[in-house]
């Protein structure tokens, strides 16, 4: 089996161009996130691995004659035969149905997700996920990249820890290869405070089940040689949080993975169609205006990240959300220097090394409200300078591109997962800087809590009702982000 | 092979031995190292991550595909390092390795500002004029540009010393400078304005340093760069754009190559030809997109004589010179494949091959309007031209407050309506900032009106005459690179657009095309004109690429520093 997964290798790479979207998942495993359903949050975190791997997957896929041709070896040699000219489309480009059972407003990661496993685990198939622009065009397309769980509060673990470990299968899951990369995950501490709130979170992490551990500036030297170790500079390295199996994750493929997997079990994914309106009658929905007409529907799934205040708006629903833009940066490409994630929380930004050779390098976000999609400067000039100062070798790179994401703030940098006070509005939002890592863990409960009208177990600590109680689940500081 | 034409038999410039891959070169004090080393034969500067070699195309500090490794330092632009010193110059390879523990803590401190009360971003002839009549008015003025010397593209100054006299249109530039300087005019020179943040602030690098500039009103005179021609092998070493020839022998005195074919559409190739006719290259043909001017052009080109006779003049002197190199005239052509032989290039015009050492493409530009649309300023798409075009009053004032814009940025008007224009903002911008506008300037504000509109019309009745159509899909192969840095093939562009994608960020997302160094200045307007016709949709302001930073790579610790 590893020999052949070698050679597949191997011929994965010889035969397919580079960075193509229709990339190839090579291991086949099996689908044992639906296995174990989604009623228990502890069973979810701490599940051990399944030990039946390699069980045909089609068996859990349904019988459907749209069903795409799996990507594998063999299709691979058969398509390099014809040049790779024969591809068939990943995904459909339908036009709009006049009545869905469901509608998913939004086709980024959350969104596709959402629908997928609405599909998948609950068989609800005459659904459609409706954008604006192309499919993983926002905030999808736009993060660093950055997978990890060790949030502080247990609500928030149980769900960043599902959504990582569903990380681990997916490239199986979703027969695409998404990269996630497990690389290691660093938090370095920079501050007597921080090194003991790090402490802390290491605490709850550990009493969760997560496997993270705190390591020593020398620890710290080993896996990342380009860190600044004099123990002079302003922010000295005093140590670091480190999540072994933290790491990165293509964020497109993530987003055509999904979308793929939806599309073949029947999922509509209408793109260049922008919601305008929301039907009600009284307190329920009843469709959607959008510029490609009007679609009929009784739930509508609201995920659309810096512009879910705007949408909901449509139907009468304030969110208390604060959008702002959060840039990120990449640098010229360089042979590798940094095999894992560095977050700088102290001086707000975060490294890592993509596969093409850039660093990629996140930053705080805007310090006031804005639908801005492009950088600012005193955001840059921060990040850069807090930056250079912890890794001075990127100081001689150039810095290639610059852009901006609207992200969705919450007042406790949590998600609003679940129902509104309108019947068969649901919302998923307020991933705030952190939603990438969220995407399967998020898509999963979102879509359960869709089909059966009720938060699931995961989500019902981030309902809407948390800002009427008080029971906040703040992650000001694990949310790691300047905000 | 070294390039030696008359002028350097004549002269002795101040010569700098640099060392090129263990080979000692001698290098001409001020020139670019990317034209010493074309002068030196050494046509690949770099390669690419396919392996490919590149060198100087744009020569303009645009295209990115010129990088070397200067004293070091990685990626450096061969057209725009001077060589004021002895260098060791490598051959650039892609995602070359870092040395460990290079690079250099800074110390953070709050980066320089400067608060010029009028900043011209841009010293070519539009942005000196706008200097010297804001200064007249009585206004500061601060004029910068990512060059050493001020000129810009049209008058390219000389700047090397001794190597040949200046011609009548250095001379022109020359005391278009010298008036500024005498005025007052702050020149600061060596400064990559990166980065523009409305309502008015710019980011900066001068000199390794982090400078950041917020003037009381600015105006952007950013002007032009060459249109990119996507053809079989218009990424090789040797083919290079119309302009960067330009530059190589009216900065350098360098020619491109001993043998030449230039190619395009409009008046500079034309030029171009005269000038290295001059140098004492062969240039064997001009093709000219146009079709041959024929009695139905009559009328345009009277209106031509009418509008400036100077103008007409200067272009039948070329034509006089092109005849006396010998240099044949084609019509109604356009370059259909470039590629490498043993000594050089063989261009392919249809059925005929020219085998050279150099090819010029010059198909029209593209407005350099990056740090316009990145304020936020309104532009509207000229169908006829193929071109945005920034919205201005007839002073040039933008829809944002304080910003005003002169010029080629503007839409593509050539330098005497830039530098009417230039006139005319820099009295608007000065009078805005509480300087009255009387007597002389009155008068100066009226010549400049009418010398705008006439040298408008002189354009609009040039380009009747050399009207020719776009770039269109067949001028490619599937193998033809779209995108030169990311290298992006138009089989992979196809293949992106059968896929039903309407909208380029779509495809960029697919294929990276325009996510390379140059910042997609090349590839998008092909595409997005590819788009427009795919999808039966006009292009518009929104359909390109969005503005942001940085307008050109810059490197990261200069941005705080």
């Amino acid at each position: 089996m590893a020999s052949q997964k070698i050679i597949a290798v191997y011929l994965f790479a010889k035969l397919t161009k580079y960075n193509s979207g229709k990339a190839v998942a090579l291991s086949h495993g099996g689908i044992w996130a639906s296995e174990t359903g989604g009623e228990n949050p502890a069973l979810l975190i701490n599940r051990p691995r399944p030990a039946g791997r390699g069980s045909p997957p089609l068996a859990d896929m349904p019988e459907d004659p749209r069903m795409k041709s799996r990507y594998s070896i063999f299709s691979l040699a058969r398509n390099a035969l014809n040049y790779h000219k024969d591809w068939e489309r990943a995904w459909r480009s339908p036009e709009p149905k006049a009545e869905y059972d469901a509608v998913i407003v939004g086709a980024g990661g959350h969104g596709l997700a959402t629908a997928y496993y609405l599909a998948k685990n609950h068989k609800l198939t005459n659904i459609a996920v409706v954008e604006k622009g192309w499919l993983g065009g926002g905030n999808t397309g736009r993060n660093t990249t950055i997978i990890r769980s060790n949030y502080l509060q247990d609500a928030s673990i149980a769900i960043y820890e599902l959504a990582r470990s569903l990380y681990e299968d997916l490239s199986q899951e979703l027969n695409f290869n998404v990269m996630f990369s497990p690389r290691g995950l660093l938090m370095l501490c920079q501050t007597e405070h921080e090194f003991r709130a790090l402490k802390r979170t290491s605490h709850a992490n550990r009493l969760a089940g997560l496997d993270c551990r705190m390591i020593t500036p020398e620890e710290v030297k080993r896996l990342v040689p380009i860190v600044n170790d004099d123990p002079a500079c302003r922010y000295p390295i005093l140590g670091a949080y480190y999540q072994p199996r933290g790491g990165t994750g293509r964020h497109d493929a993530v987003a055509w993975g999904y979308a793929r997997g939806a599309d073949s079990m029947g999922v509509d994914i209408i793109q260049n169609c922008e919601v305008t309106g929301i039907l009600r009658d009284g307190d329920r929905v009843t469709g959607l205006e959008t510029t490609r007409g009007t679609i009929k529907t009784k739930k509508i799934g609201v995920v659309t990240a810096g512009h879910v205040s705007t949408v909901c708006q449509m139907a009468g629903v304030r969110l208390p959300i604060e959008s702002v833009c959060l840039q990120a940066l990449v640098s010229e490409p360089i042979k590798p220097v940094i095999d894992c994630v560095v977050m700088a929380n102290t001086v707000h930004g975060y490294i890592s090394q993509s596969d093409k050779g850039e660093l990629v390098i996140g930053g705080g976000a805007d310090p006031y409200n804005n639908y801005s999609q492009r950088g600012s400067f005193p955001a840059l000039e921060h990040t850069v300078t807090a930056l250079v100062e912890t890794f001075p070798i990127i100081s001689r790179l150039r810095m290639l591109r610059m852009w901006g994401g609207i992200v969705d703030m919450t007042g406790d940098r949590s998600p609003i997962i679940g129902l509104t006070p309108v019947e068969g509005l649901y919302v998923n939002a307020g991933w705030g800087t952190g939603g990438f890592k969220a995407i399967p863990g998020s898509g999963y409960v979102f879509a359960d809590t869709i089909a059966n009208g009720r938060p699931h177990p995961i989500a019902e600590p981030f309902g809407l009702h948390r800002f009427i109680e008080g029971r906040l689940v703040d992650e000001s500081v694990a949310a790691a982000v300047a905000h | 092979m070294v390039t030696v034409h008359k002028f350097v038999l004549r002269t002795h410039p101040v010569m700098i031995e640099i060392e090129f891959e263990c080979r000692r070169l001698q290098a001409r004090d001020g020139e670019s190292l990317a034209a010493t080393l074309t002068a030196h034969g050494i046509r690949g500067f770099r390669t690419t991550r396919r392996g490919a070699e590149r060198g100087i195309f744009c020569g303009m500090g645009v295209c990115q595909d010129c990088l070397v490794e200067v004293d070091g330092r990685a990626n450096e632009r061969a057209c725009m390092t001077i060589v004021d010193r002895p260098m060791v110059v490598r051959r650039e390879s892609f995602a070359r390795p870092l040395a460990p523990k290079s690079g250099r803590p800074i110390a953070s401190g709050e980066i320089e500002t400067h608060r010029p009360e009028l900043l011209i971003i841009g010293a070519g002839p539009g942005g000196l004029s706008a200097a010297v009549s804001a200064r007249r008015a009585g206004c500061a003025v601060t004029v910068v540009d990512e060059r050493p010397h001020a000129g810009g593209q049209y008058f390219k100054q000389l700047s090397v010393h001794d190597a040949a006299p200046p011609d009548a249109q250095h001379r022109e530039g020359a005391r278009l400078i010298e008036t500024a300087r005498e005025l007052g005019v702050e020149f600061e020179e060596r400064v990559t304005v990166w980065g523009a943040f409305p309502p008015n602030e710019f980011g900066a690098v001068v000199n390794g340093r982090a400078r950041r500039y917020l003037p009381r009103a600015t105006i952007i005179a950013t002007g032009a760069y060459e249109r990119g021609w996507p053809v079989p092998g218009w990424t090789l070493p040797g083919v290079m754009t119309t302009g960067a020839a330009q530059t190589l022998w009216r900065t350098a005195r360098r020619l491109p190559g001993r043998r030449v074919l230039i190619a395009g559409n409009g008046p500079l190739n034309l030029q171009l030809a005269a000038e290295l006719i001059g140098g004492g290259a062969e240039v064997l043909a001009v093709v000219e997109a146009a079709a041959k001017p024929g009695p139905a052009q009559l009328p345009a080109l009277l209106a031509m004589i009418a509008a400036a006779p100077g103008l007409v003049r200067d272009g039948l002197k070329y034509h006089a010179k092109r005849r006396s190199g010998r240099a044949r005239m084609i019509y109604d052509a356009v370059v259909t494949g470039i590629e490498k032989t043993e000594t050089g290039l063989r261009a392919s015009i249809g059925k005929e091959a020219f085998d050279v050492d150099a090819v010029c493409l010059g198909y029209g530009f593209e407005p350099a309007n990056e740090l316009l649309r990145a304020l936020g300023c309104t532009h509207d798409f000229d169908h006829e031209r193929r071109q945005l075009v920034t919205r201005c009053d007839a002073d040039g004032l933008t829809d944002r407050a304080g910003i005003y814009a002169l010029g080629d940025c503007t839409g593509l008007g050539g330098a005497r309506v830039a530098m009417a224009q230039g006139t005319l903002a820099g009295l608007a911008a000065a009078e805005t900032l509480g300087y009255p506008i009387a007597g002389v300037l009155r008068e100066l504000r009226e010549k400049a009106l009418a010398a705008r509109a006439r040298h408008r019309r002189f354009q609009q009745a040039l380009w009747q005459i050399h009207a020719a159509p776009g770039w269109s899909a067949e001028c490619a192969t599937p193998e033809t690179l779209i995108c030169r840095c990311e290298e992006v093939s138009f089989a992979a562009v196809d293949a992106a657009l059968g896929e039903g994608l309407e909208s380029l960020g779509a495809v960029k997302r697919r294929t990276r095309i325009g996510m390379g160094r140059c910042q997609g200045r090349y590839c998008a307007p092909i595409l997005d004109a590819l788009l427009a016709e795919r999808c039966g949709r006009p292009r518009s302001e929104f359909s390109g690429m969005a503005p942001r930073p940085p307008a050109k790579p810059v490197r990261i610790g200069d941005l705080v520093s």
